[in-house]
């Protein structure tokens, strides 16, 4: 068994991704909900996996002006979201045709690259 | 070994810096040797007299570039402790830490620290060396799918929560960067060397907005190191020991990123608190501050984390200029990581001697009796501190 055939909280949350869902960790002992940064902490039998809402509050919103890697083009945006069940993502902020702040809803989907973005739950 | 607080039993009676220099040159082990040999000299020590070493390893690097065979470019007897320190911008106190241990235990009586390193080389400038993605989910390649790159980054998103928590204003951080820069005139080896306006400051271009490029620190080549003595050895140095009050680490789940974004905390409030409860004080009692303040926003937030100022209110009271020379809590006063230079760790420790040892020229503040050290690293999420005092015993 190679490397990458070893399931871990990690891929598991990767595998989600890669179908374009979310879905969310949550102690099997306790039912308490786990931050994704906390995921290793886990072995796969401890976590249940369930779908998240995809609602949450933008958390923080940055703007890149500098180049970093030819293929992200400044100016672009990261953002940090904290979903509605708690756990708390990097991700970057889409269809910012009106003001956006910080404290804002936004709604989850998936980019036509399969990235997982937010989007302001109003336009949605 | 027990120790009654407020007695050190340790102290750094020596210190020195190689060239410092934004143009790429020397190599690490080059660069560290010469501290090295500077701090011995300063303690008015030989190389025998040494029998300590803490290698302080940077994390930038993409291989270890100094390992313990580097004890053979310096002419030094049988070592008690050879070790590499290597804990992200924690490493330099860390490894002062280290030596006290070391010392308190009776393995060693003179150790020397460094820390050393070359961001800036012929391939790479100086952001480049720290334009790697940081880590924030603890999920693979995460941040690189979107575009996430450099430290500056998780910075700039703590730093943006920090400005909506707390409503602050456009201007919040360029404060930080102008106080530093006043510091920074009074600095003769301070590499900013024109005074910084709020014009001027709001003119400087963005790099992750809200951190424009005078809200970054300003990376150099160059290594520090540090001569640790047992409290109880004579000081043969020109200048007074530094005692070595107190110190603590804090290394939390959350870093300032996701504590902001969770309502949570790191570990900086622990590693306050180990600190001044060994030096016997509280935060009314530190005369001056140094902190690792590698954009102007962590500045801020480690006024408020460590408990200088109330959640909220650090913004304001660095704009009334407390934080500036005059005010009632000098912080960074050798101009910081923006304005002096950035060697990590090494920066607030080496300001810290300085004015704790009365050296500090043009710049000195009159009381310096208990100075505050920080180191941080990662996105605020590793902390150590130290309190640095002219006093072995403190009243």
């Amino acid at each position: 068994m190679s490397m990458a055939d070893i399931k871990t909280t990690k891929t598991q949350f990767g595998d989600f991704i890669a179908k374009g869902e979310l879905w969310l960790p949550y102690e099997k002992q306790t039912g308490a909900v786990v931050q994704l940064t906390d995921l290793e902490i886990y072995a796969p039998d401890e976590l249940d996996w369930k779908r998240a809402s995809g609602l949450g509050k933008l958390a923080s919103y940055v703007v890149f002006h500098r180049e970093y890697h030819p293929d992200f083009k400044p100016p672009y945006n990261v953002s940090i979201v904290r979903l509605d069940e708690g756990p708390f993502l990097l991700s970057s902020l889409v269809d910012l045709s009106g003001p956006h702040k910080i404290g804002m809803a936004v709604k989850a989907r998936f980019d036509a690259s399969g990235r997982l973005v937010f989007a302001p739950a109003t336009n949605t | 070994m027990a120790r009654k607080s407020g007695t050190a039993t340790s102290a750094i009676t020596g210190w020195g810096t190689s060239a410092l220099s934004r143009a790429p040159g020397a190599s690490i082990p080059q660069l560290a040797r010469d501290a090295v040999l500077a701090a011995i000299a300063d303690a008015g020590l030989e190389c025998s007299d040494i029998d300590g070493l803490v290698l302080g390893q940077s994390d930038n690097l993409a291989e270890q570039e100094l390992t313990i065979a580097f004890r053979h470019s310096l002419n030094l007897n049988t070592l008690g402790l050879l070790v590499i320190d290597q804990a992200k911008g924690t490493t330099m106190l860390q490894a002062i830490q280290h030596a006290t241990m070391a010392i308190n235990a009776g393995m060693v009586k003179n150790v020397v620290c460094v820390f050393s390193d070359t961001p800036i080389r012929q391939s790479t400038g100086a952001g480049e060396a720290f334009a790697r993605p940081i880590n924030i989910m603890n999920l693979p390649g995460w941040e690189r799918g979107y575009g996430s790159f450099g430290a500056v980054a998780g910075y700039a998103l703590a730093a943006a929560a920090f400005k909506a928590k707390y409503d602050l204003d456009d201007d919040c951080f360029g404060h930080y960067a102008i106080a530093c820069r006043k510091w920074a005139l009074l600095t003769p080896s301070a590499f900013m060397k024109n005074e910084l306006t709020m014009e001027a400051y709001l003119a400087s271009k963005y790099i992750v907005d809200p951190l424009r490029l005078f809200d970054c620190a300003l990376p150099v080549n160059g290594a520090v190191a540090f001569v640790v003595t047992a409290a109880d050895q004579a000081s043969n140095a020109d200048h007074a020991p530094v005692y070595l009050q107190g110190f603590g680490q804090g290394h939390g789940r959350r870093s300032a990123l996701s504590a902001l974004v969770l309502d949570e905390t790191s570990g900086a409030q622990y590693a306050t608190d180990m600190a001044l409860g060994m030096a016997g004080l509280a935060q009314s009692d530190i005369d001056i501050c140094q902190l690792y303040d590698a954009f102007s926003f962590s500045g801020l937030m480690a006024l408020e984390e460590f408990g200088f100022c109330k959640p909220g209110e650090a913004a304001g009271f660095v704009k009334e200029g407390q934080t500036s020379p005059g005010g009632q809590l000098p912080v960074n006063t050798g101009g910081g990581q923006l304005s002096g230079f950035y060697l990590q760790g090494a920066t607030p420790l080496l300001e810290a001697v300085i004015q704790a040892s009365q050296t500090a020229g043009a710049r000195q503040v009159d009381r310096h009796d208990a100075v505050f050290v920080s180191n941080s690293g990662g996105c605020l999420e590793y902390h150590a501190t130290a309190i640095l005092s002219p006093h072995r015993v403190l009243a």
